[in-house]
């Protein structure tokens, strides 16, 4: 019985050791199975994150330089609009100059000779600034209209550079032929072809 | 040894095995949850990392992207002074062309 006991106690304890060690095993197995599952989803987060980031990146880079552009677009429109009002400009101003030459009078003539049948009526009314007026016979004088169409002058001045404005004899209709509504008419129907003229190489 | 003292010598080793595995469990409990304590670290510093690398990503974007709206604004700069170059060569051309079409002749 004496020599019993201390074999069944070393199996006792072996068998607690054996279960013991077991355990740690299973508990160390576990642990790294935490770790490297820790690590796996903060890489998938870290992952998202990033990829989170690039898309904003994406989004700031395509907002800010389509921005740009249409800044740059706006600017560039801008000064054509401006360098195509310049030349506007500087045609009204060489305009008041033109006034005292021989092809404004043949302009005005032109002009008459062109709108004045347009009207339909054999009365026609025409309006002239104050030193038109004053030489409205050199204007009238050789004249090429139809026959049954006659001409009389407005004697109250319009306030423009050149040009008239001609009328029925009751004023109901109104063609406006001053340099000012000229300019003005062929900045819209021109102004594409004089953006061709200024913009060329 | 009586039969009293085998049991009592008996009961001990069981006590002395039952000991060892509560011990064990303990320490295998402090495994686990230490090892609960590195993920969440190990989690935390990966995604610390991960933003703090995204921050830095977002500064580079932005002054890449200044840089390119620069770049923009420059080349634009030039076309402009090119217009200007080029409408103040034509610009004679452009107003006789106006002036031709007020004059109608």
């Amino acid at each position: 019985m004496s020599t019993l006991i201390p074999k069944i106690g070393e199996e006792i304890l072996a068998d607690a050791q054996a279960e013991a060690k077991k355990r740690i095993e299973e508990a160390e197995k576990e642990a790294k199975e935490k770790i490297e599952k820790a690590k796996v989803e903060a890489e998938k987060e870290a992952e998202t994150v990033k990829a989170k980031t690039l898309e904003e990146i994406k989004i700031l880079e395509g907002r800010r330089l389509s921005e740009a552009r249409r800044e740059a677009s706006i600017k560039i429109l801008e000064e054509k609009n401006s360098l195509i009002g310049k030349a506007f400009q500087e045609a009204s101003k060489k305009l008041e100059k033109i006034v005292e030459d021989e092809v404004y009078i043949k302009s005005l003539r032109s002009i008459i000779e062109t709108t004045a049948p347009q009207l339909g009526e054999e009365e026609i009314k025409v309006k002239f600034n104050s030193k038109d007026l004053k030489r409205k016979n050199d204007i009238l004088k050789n004249l090429k209209l139809p026959s049954n169409i006659k001409i009389t002058v407005d004697n109250n001045p319009i306030n423009t550079i050149g040009g008239c404005v001609i009328l029925t004899k009751d004023e109901k209709i109104r063609i406006d032929e001053t340099f000012e509504a000229r300019l003005a008419a062929a900045e819209k129907t021109i102004k594409k072809e004089i953006a061709k003229i200024l913009f060329a190489d | 040894m009586s039969s009293v003292e085998v049991i009592k010598k008996i009961r001990e080793i069981e006590e002395e095995a039952r000991k060892i595995i509560e011990e064990t469990e303990a320490k295998a409990r402090k495994i686990v949850v230490n090892a609960e304590a590195e993920a969440e670290k190990v989690k935390r510093e990966v995604i610390e990392k991960a933003k703090s690398e995204s921050e830095e990503m977002l500064k580079k974007a932005e002054k890449e992207i200044e840089r390119k709206v620069k770049e923009i604004q420059k080349e634009n700069e030039s076309k402009i002074a090119e217009l200007r170059k080029k409408s103040s060569k034509n610009m004679g051309k452009a107003v006789d062309k106006i002036i031709e079409a007020v004059l109608g002749v």
